[in-house]
């Protein structure tokens, strides 16, 4: 479970999720309030991690929202709701992706100072990299994730940026386990081709 | 493991410590829109739940209509021939009346 999944099971203990679902689905807007901002980090976290480039950060959290209103009838309970929400989010921003045809081809030049002392790091030394590349190394991980399709941009996010297991991305993709490794394994191929072009470069 | 899978592990450890700022709630604005946006759909199904007798009335007199006339088609289809050439006959005969 990822630690979104556990802070909003921990905030559980304040909402009761279950009543809160319910009078939603009544009609309620101050339950559609706090169930809103209950959700919220879980929901823009999703969205950050797998937004399409030119699309707005609230446009998406806001159609992941109205989805999740609109179908909350169809709910069953049988899965924790964040979990549920979760996979509703992530196939909303594939939809999105996927709606974006065209792969950038990344260009050292395209690379920020930052992001290119972090590609010299990876060049010059084989320890970890110091914690203050942290943010130029997610934003060239982005760049790199911006040259693969929706689904692979997808699998390489969730498996080793924000470091789901297998299972858990099955859960959330629906996607057979060996469709996810072998989808998983080509994608890392091609990052590591487009990584070995920029470091020659 | 080759030198390009450990730096791309490098990498991704690295892009994993990112801080992340997220806040703790929606903004005002955003949590406005999606609030009025829903209300707006739920306020469509409801109307059309409303609706929903009337339409169902519709659909049954829609329904008859069709009834009837496949009916009616159906007569005339079925109608003994000699009928219309009674009609032809008749015709014919008040034309050549003096």
């Amino acid at each position: 479970m990822n630690v979104l999944v556990r802070e909003a099971a921990l905030a559980d203990e304040v909402l009761d999720v279950p009543d809160c679902v319910a009078r939603v689905r009544r009609g309620d807007e101050d339950a559609a309030r706090s169930l809103l901002t209950h959700l919220f980090p879980l929901v823009l976290s999703v969205v950050r991690g797998h937004r399409p480039r030119r699309m707005s950060e609230d446009d998406l959290t806001q159609t992941v929202f109205l989805k999740v209103f609109t179908k909350l009838d169809q709910y069953s309970g049988a899965v924790p709701l964040e979990h549920w929400v979760s996979r509703i989010a992530v196939n909303t921003c594939l939809n999105a992706l996927q709606a974006e045809k065209i792969r950038p081809e990344l260009r050292w030049a395209d690379l920020t100072e930052e992001e290119e002392h972090v590609i010299q790091a990876l060049d010059t030394t084989a320890g970890e990299l110091e914690p203050g590349h942290s943010l130029a190394a997610r934003d060239l991980t982005d760049k790199l994730l911006d040259c693969l399709k929706p689904n692979d941009r997808l699998l390489v996010n969730l498996l080793h940026v924000e470091g789901h297991s297998v299972e858990e991305v099955k859960q959330i993709t629906g996607w057979n386990i060996s469709m996810i490794k072998v989808r998983a394994f080509r994608a890392r191929k091609r990052m590591r081709k487009h990584m070995e072009t920029l470091m020659k470069e | 493991m080759n030198n390009s899978e450990h730096d791309l592990n490098r990498l991704f450890r690295s892009a994993a410590q990112a801080p992340e700022d997220l806040p703790a709630g929606p903004s005002n604005a955003l949590e406005q829109r999606i609030l009025a946006r829903w209300r707006n759909r739920a306020e469509a199904v409801e109307e059309w739940f409303t609706h929903l007798p009337l339409y169902r009335r519709a659909l049954v007199v829609a329904c008859a209509l069709a009834l009837a006339a496949l009916a009616i088609y159906f007569q005339d289809l079925t109608q003994d021939p000699s009928d219309d050439i009674d009609v032809i006959n008749t015709a014919l005969d008040l034309t050549s009346l003096p």
